[in-house]
C-alpha cells in the first residue's frame, strides 16, 4: 500500500476539524459462525434491524435477523477475511449509497463503489437504501408520457412518468432490448436513467454499457451491477441502491427511470439469504416476506405533487418466466403490484415479430392518461383492431372464399403487425410514430405490398423531415394532431413517389 | 447455543423467587458452591445422567445438598428432572449476571500488555464505572501482549478501547478508502 504525502495532510486536516480525545464506548459482538456470506454474531444486544456493523478488518455487514442473544448479519464484501471469534462493532448507521449527478455515466456496485476504473466518485450526498415511499398526499396522478421510442409500447401500452410497468417474458424474448431501447430514447427528454443489472453475466453488462456509450446514452445513465458472481446480499440490495439514487433525482424535481433487470433473480438471491438465515421457507421456498420485498421497492416509484417539485420516478421491473408460466409465485406477485405489464412471447419472437409484445396480454392501467393527444387519437382503435384480426386470422385459415370486408380487415391486420415491428436500437420519435400509425389507420398502406412496409417506413421519416418539417414540429410541440389535410398531403405525396419493389 | 438460552430460563425463575423472598445474596453464595461441585466433580453429572440411577436422582440431590436453601434444591431437582444437569454452570453464571445488573455492578476485564498495579486497577474501576452506567466495576486484569500499550476495558459486551492497537487500526482504516478494503 502506498501512501502519498497529500493523503496524510488531508487526513490530518480532517482530524484537526473533528478532533476529540474522548474515546467512545462501543458495543461489541463476537462472530460465532460464518459462511455463505452470512455471519452469526453473539452479543450486539442493542443492534437494530438493518443497521450496519463493522468487522475487524473494516468489512461491513447488514443486520438481518435478531434473536435472543445473537444477530444474523449479511456480509457486504469479502467474507474471506472474517473468522470465528472476531470482534464486531455496531456503527449506529443504516446503509446508505452515494447519490447525485456525479454518478451519471458510471458503473457502480450496489454499495455505490465504482467498478469501471474511472476513479473515485466525487459526491458528498448519500441516501439510505431503505426509505418510506411517498404517501398519498405527496403524490399526483400520472399525466406526462414516458416515450420509450418503441411503437408497440407507445401506441398500445403507453407508460407514464411515475408509473410501474412490469416487463415479463421468457428468457431470450428481448426484455433487455426493450430496456436498452427505452434508455436510448431518453436522450434530450429531461430524464435520468438507472439500469440495475442483477445476476447477469458481467460480459452481458459490459456489452450493454458499451451500447449506451456508443449511442451517447451513458451521459444520463447510471449502471448498477450485481453480477452473477456477486454474493447474494449484494444482488438483494442492488434494486434498493438503484431506487435510492433515483429518489435523489425525483426529490430534486427531476425525472428518473429505474430499470430492474431482473427482479426474479433478486428474489432468488433473497431466498438464498433467507434460507441461510434459517427463516422458514414458504411457497417455492421463498420466505414469507417476498411480496413485501418487491412491494416496498416498487411503491417508491411515484409522481410527486407540485409542492414537492413534481419530480417522478418510473420503475420498469423485469421478471423472467419459465416456459411462459405467468402464474408462478413471483410473476403473480409483481403483476399485482405494478400498474400493468408488457408481455413478451417467445413464439412471436421466433415468428419475426420483434419486439415480441403480445398486445392481448399487455396492459397499462394508468398510462392512457399520460399518452399524448395525437397518439391517443391514432392508436385508439389499434388494440381492438389487432384483437379482431387475430380472431379472423385463425378463422380465415379454413376457407379461401372470404367477402371483401373480411379480406380488407385481414389485409389491414397484416400491415398493422408489420408496422409494429421495429429494429434493434432504433427508437422512433413520437411524431414519426404518429405519422406512420396515421398512415396505417387511414389506409395509405393498404396498397403497399407487405414486404415493402418496412422500407416504406424507413424512407418515410427522412422524407417528412426534409419536406414537411412544420407538420412534425406541430405534432411534437402541441402534442396534438396537425390538421388532417396537412398530414394526408404529406403522406400522399410520399406514397406517390414511393417505388414499390417488383 | 440452545442450552445457554435454556439455562437462562432457570436462572431468571430462580432469581425472581429469590428476590421476592429477599435473600438473593445468600442464594448467590450457595450457587457458587454448587457451581464448584458440578464443575469439579464431573462424576456427579455423569452419575446423574446414568439411566440406571434415574430413580435415585432426587434422593441423591436431597441428601447431598441438605444444608442449602429450599429454592436452590428445588431448582436443582427440576433441572435434573428436565435432564438439564449440564446447564447448571451456565444457570449460576446468568444468575450472577442478573444479580449484578440489579446491583448496578459491572463485571468485566481490562486488557493490558503488562500487569496492572492493584491501585491502578482500582482507579480504573472507579473512573470508568459511570461511563459504563454502573455504580461499581469489578474488573479482572488480563494480560494481552497484542494490545501493545494502553488498555482496553470490556464490560457486558461493551468496549472502551484506549489501546495502541486500536489507535493503529483506526489510523489504518482512515488511510485506506472503503472500496479498497
Amino acid at each position: 500500500m502506498e501512501i502519498r504525502a497529500e493523503d496524510i495532510s488531508a487526513l490530518i486536516k480532517k482530524q484537526i476539524q473533528y478532533y476529540q480525545n474522548d474515546t467512545e464506548i462501543y458495543d461489541l459482538g463476537t462472530v460465532i459462525e460464518t459462511g455463505d456470506g452470512i455471519a452469526q454474531i453473539y452479543g450486539l444486544n442493542n443492534a437494530l434491524l438493518g443497521e450496519l456493523v463493522e468487522f475487524l478488518d473494516g468489512t461491513m455487514g447488514l443486520v438481518q435477523s435478531l434473536e435472543e442473544d445473537r444477530v444474523g448479519v449479511v456480509i457486504l464484501g469479502s467474507h474471506l477475511s472474517i473468522r470465528e471469534g472476531d470482534e464486531v462493532r455496531r456503527t449506529g448507521r443504516i446503509m446508505e449509497v452515494p447519490v447525485g449527478k456525479s454518478l451519471l455515466g458510471r458503473v457502480v456496485n450496489p454499495l455505490g463503489q465504482p467498478i469501471d476504473g474511472k476513479g473515485p466518485i466525487k459526491t458528498r450526498k448519500t441516501r439510505p437504501i431503505e426509505a418510506h415511499a411517498p404517501g398519498v398526499m405527496e403524490r399526483k396522478s400520472i399525466h406526462e408520457p414516458l416515450q420509450t421510442g418503441i411503437k408497440a409500447i407507445d401506441a398500445l401500452v403507453p407508460i407514464g412518468r411515475g408509473q410501474r410497468e412490469l416487463i415479463i417474458g421468457d428468457r431470450q424474448t428481448g426484455k433487455t432490448t426493450v430496456a436498452v431501447d427505452t434508455i436510448l430514447n431518453q436522450k434530450n427528454q429531461n430524464m435520468f436513467c438507472i439500469y440495475v443489472a442483477i445476476g447477469q453475466k458481467d460480459s452481458t453488462v459490459r456489452a450493454t454499457v458499451e451500447t449506451f456509450r456508443k449511442h451517447g446514452a451513458l451521459d444520463y445513465t447510471i449502471v448498477i451491477n450485481a453480477g452473477a458472481s456477486a454474493p447474494a446480499p449484494l444482488q438483494y440490495l442492488a434494486p434498493y441502491a438503484g431506487v435510492a439514487m433515483g429518489e435523489e433525482f425525483m426529490f430534486s424535481g427531476e425525472h428518473a427511470l429505474v430499470i430492474y433487470d431482473d427482479i426474479s433473480k433478486q428474489a432468488a438471491a433473497y431466498r438464498e439469504l433467507s434460507l441461510l438465515l434459517k427463516r422458514p421457507p414458504g411457497r417455492e421456498a421463498f420466505p414469507g416476506d417476498v411480496f413485501y420485498l418487491h412491494s416496498r421497492l416498487l411503491e417508491r416509484a411515484a409522481k410527486l405533487s407540485d409542492e414537492l417539485g413534481g419530480g417522478s420516478l418510473t420503475a420498469l421491473p423485469f421478471v423472467e418466466t419459465q416456459a411462459g408460466d405467468i402464474s408462478a409465485y413471483i410473476p403473480t406477485n409483481v403483476i399485482s403490484i405494478t400498474d400493468g405489464q408488457i408481455f413478451l412471447q417467445s413464439d412471436l419472437f421466433f415468428a419475426g415479430v420483434r419486439p415480441a409484445i403480445n398486445p392481448g396480454l399487455s396492459v397499462s392501467r394508468v398510462g392512457g392518461s399520460a399518452q399524448t393527444k395525437a397518439m391517443k387519437k391514432v392508436a385508439g382503435t389499434l388494440r381492438i383492431d389487432l384483437a379482431s384480426y387475430r380472431e379472423l386470422e385463425s378463422f380465415a385459415q379454413f376457407g379461401s372464399d372470404l367477402d371483401r370486408s373480411t379480406l380488407a380487415k385481414l389485409n389491414r391486420g397484416k400491415r398493422t403487425i408489420e408496422v409494429l415491428k421495429q429494429g434493434l436500437h432504433q427508437p422512433i420519435a413520437m411524431e414519426n410514430q404518429v405519422m406512420i400509425i396515421y398512415a396505417l389507420i387511414h389506409g395509405f398502406l393498404d396498397e403497399i405490398p407487405l414486404e415493402d412496409i418496412t422500407r416504406f417506413e424507413t424512407e418515410l421519416y427522412p422524407y417528412l423531415e426534409a419536406a414537411y418539417p412544420e407538420v412534425l414540429a406541430e405534432i411534437r410541440q402541441s402534442g396534438k394532431l396537425a390538421s388532417s389535410a396537412d398530414m394526408e398531403e404529406a403522406i400522399r405525396t410520399f406514397t406517390k413517389q414511393f417505388i414499390v419493389s417488383a | 447455543m440452545k442450552n445457554r438460552l435454556k439455562a437462562r430460563r432457570y436462572a431468571e425463575a430462580l432469581y425472581e423467587v429469590a428476590s421476592e423472598r429477599g435473600h438473593c445474596d445468600l442464594i448467590e453464595a450457595e450457587l457458587m458452591v454448587i457451581k464448584e461441585v458440578f464443575y469439579a466433580k464431573s462424576e456427579l453429572v455423569s452419575f446423574l445422567q446414568n439411566p440406571q440411577q434415574w430413580m435415585n436422582r432426587a434422593r441423591i440431590i436431597k441428601s447431598t445438598f441438605t444444608t442449602f436453601s429450599s429454592e436452590v434444591v428445588k431448582t436443582l431437582l427440576i433441572m435434573v428432572e428436565h435432564h438439564a444437569e449440564k446447564e447448571v454452570g451456565s444457570m449460576v453464571d446468568y444468575y450472577v449476571t442478573l444479580l449484578n445488573r440489579d446491583r448496578c455492578i459491572g463485571v468485566g476485564k481490562v486488557l493490558t500488555a503488562e500487569p496492572l498495579a492493584e491501585e491502578r486497577l482500582e482507579e480504573i474501576s472507579v473512573r470508568f464505572a459511570p461511563k459504563f452506567n454502573f455504580k461499581r466495576l469489578k474488573l479482572i486484569n488480563v494480560i494481552e501482549p497484542d494490545i501493545l500499550g494502553g488498555f482496553k476495558i470490556i464490560v457486558n459486551q461493551q468496549v472502551y478501547d484506549a489501546s495502541v492497537q486500536g489507535r493503529l487500526r483506526n489510523m489504518k482504516k482512515n488511510f485506506v478508502p472503503l472500496y479498497k478494503r
